[in-house]
Formats: C-alpha cells, structure tokens, sequence
C-alpha cells in the first residue's frame, strides 16, 4: 500500500494536463466545462466506494466471523464515500452556476445526490453515537444496507426522469469523444486510488487505535487499577 | 406471531391510555404548529392555498414524528425483559409498527380538520382519494420511522438522533404525498395516481427491508 502513493502523485499529475491542457475548449462552454473532468472522476469514486461499504455491510450482517476488522472499512468507506460525495456536489455546483446560470437546481440528479449526502451523513452520526462497540457494528452495518438504496437511484436518476443533467454513459454509447474518455479515464484512476489509499490509511488508523485501548486496559489491569 | 404482535400492542395502547405521554404532547404540537403557520403565513392571501398540501404534510410529518420516535423507548430500561420473553422478534417490530401506523392516523384525524379551518381552505373534492393518500402516506411514515426509531433508541443521543436518521428517508414520500394531493386540488385530480404509486412503492420498501433486517438488531 505505501508504495501506492507512488503512483497516485504522477496520475494526478498526468490527470490534471489532460483535462486542463490537452482536451480542446467546448463549443459552447468553453473553458468552464474543464471541472467536467474533476466532477466524473470524484462522482464515479463515490457511487463505487459507497458499494463496496454496502458489500460490506452485507458481510458484517450475514456473516459471524471477523466484524471488527471488517468494521474498520465500513467506517472508512463511508468516510471516504461522504467525502466523494461533497466533493461531486461541491465540483456540480460550480459548474452548474456557469452552465445553468445558479448553484442549485431540484433536478432528479442533484436532489438524489443531495438526500445521498444526507444519508450517510446520518451514518457517521449514527456511529458515533452508539458506545457499544459490537451494537455499533451491527446496527450501522443494517443502517448501511438500508441508506444503499438511494446510490443506484442517483444512477439512474438522469435514465429515469427528465433530467438536466448531461448523461455520460447510455444504452447507445458513451456522449463523449474519445480524447475526453482518455481524460475522464486518468481522473478516475487518480481519485478511485486515492480513495483506496485513504480508506486503507483510515482503517488501519482505526485497528491501531483500537491495540492501543486495549494495551492501556491491560496495562491498567496490571497496576491493578 | 400475530398473537404476541396483538399482545404488546396491546399492552402499549394500555400504557397510551393510561399515560397519554405520546399522542397528547404530539397532538397539541400539531395544533401549534397549524397556529404557527397562521402567523407565519397569512391565510387570507390566496396564495397560501397553492402551499396548503406542503403546509398540511410538513405539518403531520413533524408532530408524528414526535410519536413515532418513542415507540421503541417505552421500553427504553426494560427492553432485555421484553427480548427474553419467549416470542418472535419480529412480533415485537410488527407489533410497533402498528402502534405507529395508530399513532399517525389518530394525529392526523385532529390535524387535518385543523389546518382546514385555520389555514380558511377546504379539502378537496374527492375525499376519498384523499383519505386513501393519508392513509397510505402514514403507513410509509411510521414504517420508515419504526425503523429508525429501533436504532436511534439504542444510541447515546435517542430521539436528538432520529430527525437526522429518519427525514432524508423520508423526502421522497413528502414529494409523493404532496404530489398527490396537490393534483386533487388542480384540474386533473386523475394524475394523483402515479403519485399514489409512488407512495405504495415506499411503503412496501420500508414495511419489508426493516422487518427483514431487523433480527439482526435485537442479537446484539
């Protein structure tokens, strides 16, 4: 994992003359539409990562064995999932004031993406608030498997409904060239491995924090406290 | 299962009767907030009949809510004694559930003809329907707030936690219910339908994931 990082500096990198030099202005957007690049990658990370802590969830729910460590992701997926989140709205937004002429709009898309936001904002409080570990892990484990069912409909929210949105991939082919597809390609790359490092970090983080209660209570145990 | 359902059904009607700890502070709030709004909002205006449905739904959302989110802390010290008694655990999820669901109807029954006459505007022409979307609506309300209601009780902060938990949920269910009875009010009450099945959409959603999921809850 720590040789990860290694790659992910020369993506971004890689990543961010793509998007911002080599792909040509749009007709009608010019310029503006460059934080397209940032949006798809950031966007396409989230709906992946908020996944895999539903599998996660999934395994901690139905499976008995190993639900502490499986826990330390469920913690950092959904923390990292939030994140990607924010990021997407916060990329949309400024591309929506420029575009559509205002920050927000209650399109099927953004409003799904916002009760997303919501959600798992819920989730983090929701484990936060329950001091029992094994309590914590199931309960935000089942409260995981419920809140999922929001991340497919924010995908298909655009197929769906009428919607503003512009829509990438779609039963016909994908609506951008190729030159843009080997843009978004490189953001992907770069934001889901920075993902991946975050969360791995995050949940080692959490496994470390957990030795270290545990050798205090000993220790303490010891002095006979 | 339905037998021991009944019984503590049962048994948390008794203690509603005897107690009046839910439905009195939520339906008096109910009152208030129809009385908040009238200063809010003034109803002699004609455009605050186009709000109404909005109004009306916040209005039987927020002082259920206040309901629903206790059903699971009636039992908030003795719920162990309740989970040692030889039944199913999902009698006691069916059993709140139908708490809720009466809890709902019952404060929507006194807010309804409330925010009527305070607000000076007059249900619609089709009761029926009408009823049909209330009902269906508190169905979806109380099962999403069974369900978080059964986690919130168990966390440090209990029912600070549950608006958090339970309203994102439940956004799509207010767009259904305000949807429906909005197009009762317009000149194609016919297109509350599809609303209608939105709402149904929901509420089986949320009757079958939590009863399904809820073992789990009680095991720890």
């Amino acid at each position: 994992m720590r040789y990860l990082r290694w790659v992910i500096l020369p993506l971004w990198l890689a990543a961010l003359y793509l998007a911002l030099i080599w792909v040509p202005d749009e007709r009608s957007l010019g310029v503006s539409y460059r934080i397209f690049y940032i949006h798809m990658g950031v966007a396409m990370s989230a709906l992946i990562v908020l996944t895999v802590n539903f599998v996660i969830s999934l395994l901690i729910v139905f499976m008995r064995g190993r639900r502490e460590q499986l826990d330390h992701y469920a913690q950092a997926t959904a923390e990292v999932g939030l994140l990607m989140t924010t990021a997407t709205l916060a990329s949309g937004m400024l591309w929506a004031k420029v575009a559509w002429g205002a920050y927000w709009t209650w399109d099927p898309r953004l409003t799904t993406t916002a009760i997303l936001w919501f959600l798992y904002a819920g989730y983090l409080l929701l484990r936060e608030a329950i001091d029992q570990p094994q309590k914590r892990i199931v309960y935000s484990a089942v409260y995981g498997l419920i809140v999922f069912i929001d991340v497919p409909i924010v995908y298909e929210s655009v197929r769906w409904w009428s919607s503003i949105h512009p829509v990438v991939f779609t039963e016909s082919g994908m609506n951008i060239t190729p030159q843009m597809f080997i843009a978004v390609l490189f953001f992907f790359f770069a934001m889901i491995l920075f993902s991946i490092d975050l969360i791995a970090l995050r949940a080692k983080q959490q496994a470390l924090r957990e030795k270290l209660e545990r050798l205090r209570e000993k220790r303490l145990g010891d002095l006979g406290y | 299962m339905i037998r021991s359902a009944g019984w503590i059904l049962w048994k948390d009607i008794t203690l509603e009767l005897r107690g009046r700890e839910l439905l009195l502070p939520a339906g008096v709030f109910g009152l208030v907030i129809a009385m908040l709004y009238g200063f809010a909002f003034d109803p002699s205006k004609s455009g605050l009949h186009g709000m109404f449905p909005g109004l009306l739904w916040l209005g039987i959302f927020f002082a259920s809510f206040l309901a629903v989110g206790r059903a699971f802390s009636i039992e908030a010290d003795s719920a162990q004694q309740l989970l040692l008694a030889p039944i199913d655990r999902g009698a006691l999820f069916v059993a709140k559930l139908a708490l809720n669901v009466l809890l709902t109807l019952v404060l929507a029954a006194v807010m309804t003809p409330a925010f009527t006459v305070l607000l000076q505007t007059a249900l619609p022409a089709e009761v029926g329907t009408f009823l049909v979307i209330e009902a269906l609506g508190l169905v979806g309300f109380a099962a999403a707030g069974t369900a978080m209601g059964a986690l919130a009780a168990q966390t440090r902060l209990r029912e600070l936690l549950l608006p958090v938990l339970l309203l994102p949920f439940t956004s799509p269910l207010l767009l259904g219910v305000v949807s429906a009875t909005s197009a009762l009010y317009g000149p194609t009450p016919a297109a509350a339908s599809s609303w209608i099945g939105l709402i149904a959409i929901f509420d089986v959603i949320f009757i079958v994931v939590p009863a399904l999921l809820f073992e789990f809850l009680t095991e720890v």
